[in-house]
């Protein structure tokens, strides 16, 4: 209800947002940037080529090899079933990673739809943000859980939930930078010109509120995978034998004594993703607006 | 101020009906669902005309409207008792679990980010931003594991699991509160010292900053008094968004150590399909945090006067 | 020869940037003395404003550096005084007011919190007492119904009335120099009057000196005594007013002059210096004008020019003009 923080954000960024060559060439040059690019890149790869890098069978059960600690043969070691964990994190890699960018491309195209039509339309504004904050008096985490409840424990669902959930911050986000945007002199000289409000909503308004909103889903990026993770360890998200890594961890927290490595890979796993999707969202917000990270 | 309230009612309206389509969004039918995959039909048709599924659409959501007005937030099946009883049982560990860690969140978040933001750029800044970045990427559930392992299995510090009400003394609560605490303001330190960092930036680089120094002002009272003041807007925004981050996380933090709180309440609902028990839950959860996000909203008005009265 | 108020001699101030560091003042001398008006002038970018800065050293510590040079007031060189010393002069001593008096001044409290602040630190008034001073200052600067506005909040106040009360703030404890960066800058042509006639009759009356700084030749020209003019980060003339716009020596300063359209000037186009001022990280050998200079010759390229006085109280750092000039006269 208080769009001040989101607003002096999103106005400042949609100011100060750089153009063109010189933007990749600072990108590249820094250093928060190239690292948490470079692991989510790594990340993705190792989700990608999962089945290239570990020819097993993640859910092959074996009886006999059950318990291993972390060895040249099994590099994370095997579970209670026999299975190798390091399979099934590479692969746990796979569907975490997909529920994030599903969550974020899907929320993210919403959001900048119905933030703009927020922006545009007076009338509709007033019910479309009441709707919003009525999503947002509920933690994300407590909406998904009921969304993904209702919808049963799959990975849809929990794409549901959790898109369903960050809609709302999104909106507000887009929302913000539109209206900044939209008393800015190039939109009135479009519209003095003639252009239709078709075009200068898609031509002008959007582009400039992209920068904001850029940065909020990489954001929502970590959030998407932390909060899978949370819902399929909780069980009410994705359920084995399909892995996540998650529910790695739910099915290894009763061996945590005997078998600590199947718990604690997956979560290094998760760290080290959201670690870096924070990295860079810090990155490209610091390019945005290079005062909140104190550039000077 | 009174706009705001105005403000509320439609969004409280909206949840409210929001909430009764939780129900309607099971594919399939509710009472089946309810009931069990292996009742009777007679059964079926008894849990139909128990919850009023029976009735047309509208007429059940006037019901369930009227009821909401009357303080009614439904039964749970499982329970046995109303909604709101079996969430005001629960209060006590929940409230506690979010007060002591909101109390302790909001003191070391707002003095780290002061810190990193005063001494930005120096090795002071990034050790802090690099703990609120671990703060912030490291999975609660994970590390809250990790954390009875070590405190409780090794260390024998704290018990693993179960609450101890206040009754039963100071230190008992406090123990089997204080990790879970902990755990639950990790991810708010770093949230909030990232915020308070990046307010507290944008203030310090303001003109009125310059001029406090040029008229002698001691560095402690520039920072302390002028800078925190118009940080505060800003971290008073954040403490709205915190306290909802923590009731959402208890439910998680709840889980991993047993704590009969709210949040374990609501997803031992979802598995044992106590539907009424969810929705009313999230009912009232939702109406708290509009009353919270309220709360937010004056406090922020009464902290810059620039809102005020124009 | 009475000792100056403030002298700075050789003050060169450095700029971090990505490559290394930057020079943006280059070795400037001036003098203040007791009960003058100062002017600086010169374009921005010509380092005007962080010569002032660096008087009272509010430039940003982690970005800044000043390699060489000593400001001297009362005998101490304050670029070589402790924290605490800096502090007591702040204020008390030296004052300082800035352009733009809504951003200058802290949104969140009110007018009469920020003007005791400085009574408390410096007088040890509290209370009543300070309170009584408040509303007396803020008579001073001529702003109407005192008591009241003392409890206003900046974002009520007019751009005008912010400024007088950051002159009331900066005077409240009769400093004995106060520094003036572009204070008209940021106002409507008609406040401008008003707020240097205040500061001229405040002059007066605390008998303080004033540094006064701006880009406005209009502004130096009705306010100040003598005048110092910076290009580029140096000082290229400093004259007695009148005589500076009688008579200017420096090609640039001619240039500036020029520059100001004359309601009674039949030219169909308004003058202009050609090319645009050097960036701080453009290294040019010689004079720093020499790119843009319509009388340039060789050996202004290849040597810096020195200051020279050209008649008294005036110098300029144009050899070659000089010349010119003195030959002229004979």
């Amino acid at each position: 209800m208080t769009d001040v923080g989101l607003g002096s954000l999103a106005t400042a960024s949609v100011i100060a947002a750089p153009r063109g060559h010189g933007t990749l060439r600072r990108l590249l040059r820094h250093r928060s940037f190239m690292i948490g690019f470079s692991v989510i890149l790594l990340l993705t790869l190792a989700a990608v080529l999962a089945p290239l890098i570990s020819p097993v069978d993640p859910s092959a059960m074996r009886v006999r090899l059950r318990f291993r600690p972390p060895s040249s043969q099994f590099l994370f070691g095997t579970d209670m079933f026999g299975r190798d964990v390091f399979t099934r994190v590479l692969y746990g890699a796979r569907v975490s990673l997909f529920v994030g960018i599903a969550v974020c491309v899907i929320s993210g195209l919403c959001s900048a739809i119905i933030g703009v039509i927020a922006a545009q339309f007076r009338k509709l504004d007033g019910a479309i943000m009441r709707l919003m904050d009525a999503l947002m008096s509920f933690p994300a985490i407590l909406l998904a859980l009921g969304i993904a409840a209702a919808l049963g424990p799959r990975v849809s669902s929990v794409i549901i939930a959790l898109t369903v959930a960050y809609i709302p911050a999104g909106v507000r986000i887009v929302r913000a930078a539109a209206l900044t945007v939209r008393e800015m002199d190039f939109v009135h000289a479009a519209q003095v010109s003639g252009a239709s409000s078709l075009r200068i909503v898609t031509w002008h308004i959007l582009p400039n509120c992209l920068s904001p909103l850029l940065v909020h889903l990489t954001f929502i990026f970590a959030y998407a995978m932390l909060a899978e993770a949370a819902l399929s360890f909780l069980g009410v998200g994705i359920q084995p034998p399909i892995a996540s890594w998650g529910n790695i961890i739910a099915e290894g927290r009763d061996y945590a004594t005997e078998a600590w490595w199947v718990m604690l890979f997956p979560g290094i796993a998760i760290s080290l993703a959201a670690l870096s999707l924070n990295l860079l969202g810090d990155a490209l917000g610091d390019m945005l607006d290079p005062r909140l990270k104190g550039g000077e | 101020m009174a706009l705001k309230f105005l403000q509320a009612v439609p969004v409280i309206v909206i949840i409210s009906i929001l909430a009764f389509l939780l129900l309607s969004l099971l594919p399939g039918d509710p009472a089946i669902i309810i009931a069990g995959e292996q009742a009777s039909p007679a059964a079926v048709e008894q849990v139909r005309r128990q919850l009023g599924l029976d009735r047309p659409f509208f007429e059940q959501l006037a019901i369930w409207l009227f009821n909401l007005a009357r303080g009614d937030f439904g039964s749970s099946l499982i329970l046995h008792q109303s909604v709101l009883s079996a969430v005001v049982e629960r209060l006590p560990v929940t409230l506690s679990l979010a007060a002591l860690s909101i109390s302790f969140t909001i003191p070391v978040g707002v003095l780290l980010g002061s810190v990193a933001a005063y001494f930005r750029r120096t090795w002071i800044d990034s050790l802090v931003m690099t703990t609120a970045l671990l703060g912030v990427s490291i999975p609660a559930f994970w590390i809250a594991i990790l954390g009875v392992i070590l405190f409780s299995v090794q260390l024998g510090w704290v018990p693993s699991s179960g609450f101890a009400p206040i009754s039963q003394g100071v230190r008992p609560w406090f123990s089997s509160i204080a990790l879970p605490a902990l755990i639950l303001s990790l991810f708010q330190i770093g949230f909030l010292s990232r915020m308070t960092r990046s307010a507290m930036l944008d203030v310090l680089g303001q003109d009125y900053i310059r001029t406090a120094r040029a008229k002698g002002l001691s560095e402690w009272r520039t920072v302390g008094k002028h800078a925190l003041r118009n940080a505060l807007i800003l971290i008073i925004t954040a403490t709205g968004i915190l306290l909802s981050a923590a009731i959402g996380g208890s439910v998680i933090i709840e889980q991993v150590f047993a704590l009969p709180g709210i949040g374990r309440m609501v997803v031992q609902a979802i598995m044992a399909r106590d539907y009424p028990l969810v929705q009313g839950t999230m009912l009232i959860l939702g109406f708290t945090f509009v009353m919270i996000n309220l709360t937010v909203d004056i406090l922020y008005t009464l902290a810059d006067p620039r809102v005020r009265h124009d | 020869m009475i000792m100056p108020l403030l002298s700075v001699r050789n003050l060169t101030v450095q700029f971090r940037v990505d490559s290394g560091w930057v020079t943006a003042v280059d070795d400037v001398s001036l003098d203040v003395g007791e009960g003058d008006c100062v002017g600086i002038v010169g374009e921005s970018g010509s380092g005007k404003s962080v010569t002032a800065l660096s008087i009272l050293r509010l430039h940003q510590r982690a970005t800044t550096r000043i390699p060489s040079g000593t400001i001297t007031y009362q005998g101490q060189d304050l670029l070589r005084e402790r924290g605490s010393t800096m502090r007591r002069i702040r204020g008390s001593e030296i004052a300082m007011i800035f352009q733009d008096p809504m951003s200058s001044l802290n949104p969140v409290l009110t007018i009469a919190d920020q003007i005791s602040e400085t009574l408390r630190q410096h007088q040890g008034l509290t209370g009543v007492a300070a309170r009584k001073r408040v509303v007396e200052l803020l008579g001073l600067v001529r702003i109407p119904d005192a008591t009241r506005r003392a409890d206003d909040y900046p974002h009520r106040l007019s751009g005008g009335m912010r400024q007088r009360v950051m002159i009331a703030m900066a005077i409240a404890c009769k400093p004995r120099l106060l520094i003036a960066d572009e204070p008209t800058t940021a106002l409507d042509v008609t406040i401008q009057a008003q707020i240097l006639e205040l500061l001229r009759d405040l002059r007066k009356e605390l008998k303080m000196s004033v540094m006064l700084i701006s880009h406005d030749l209009g502004v130096i020209a009705e306010f100040a005594q003598s005048v110092i003019v910076m290009y580029a980060g140096r000082v290229v003339e400093e004259a007695p007013v009148a005589q500076l716009f009688r008579r200017p020596v420096h090609p640039y300063t001619v240039g500036l002059i020029a520059a100001v359209p004359k309601l009674d000037s039949d030219a169909p186009r308004l003058a202009t210096i050609a090319g645009r001022i050097p960036g701080p990280q453009e290294i040019i050998v010689g004079c720093r004008f020499s790119p843009r200079c319509a009388l340039v010759q060789p050996r202004c390229r290849d040597e810096p020019p020195l200051m020279q006085p050209v008649s008294d109280g005036q110098s300029a750092r144009c050899p070659p003009r000089i010349l010119v000039l003195g030959e002229r006269h004979g």
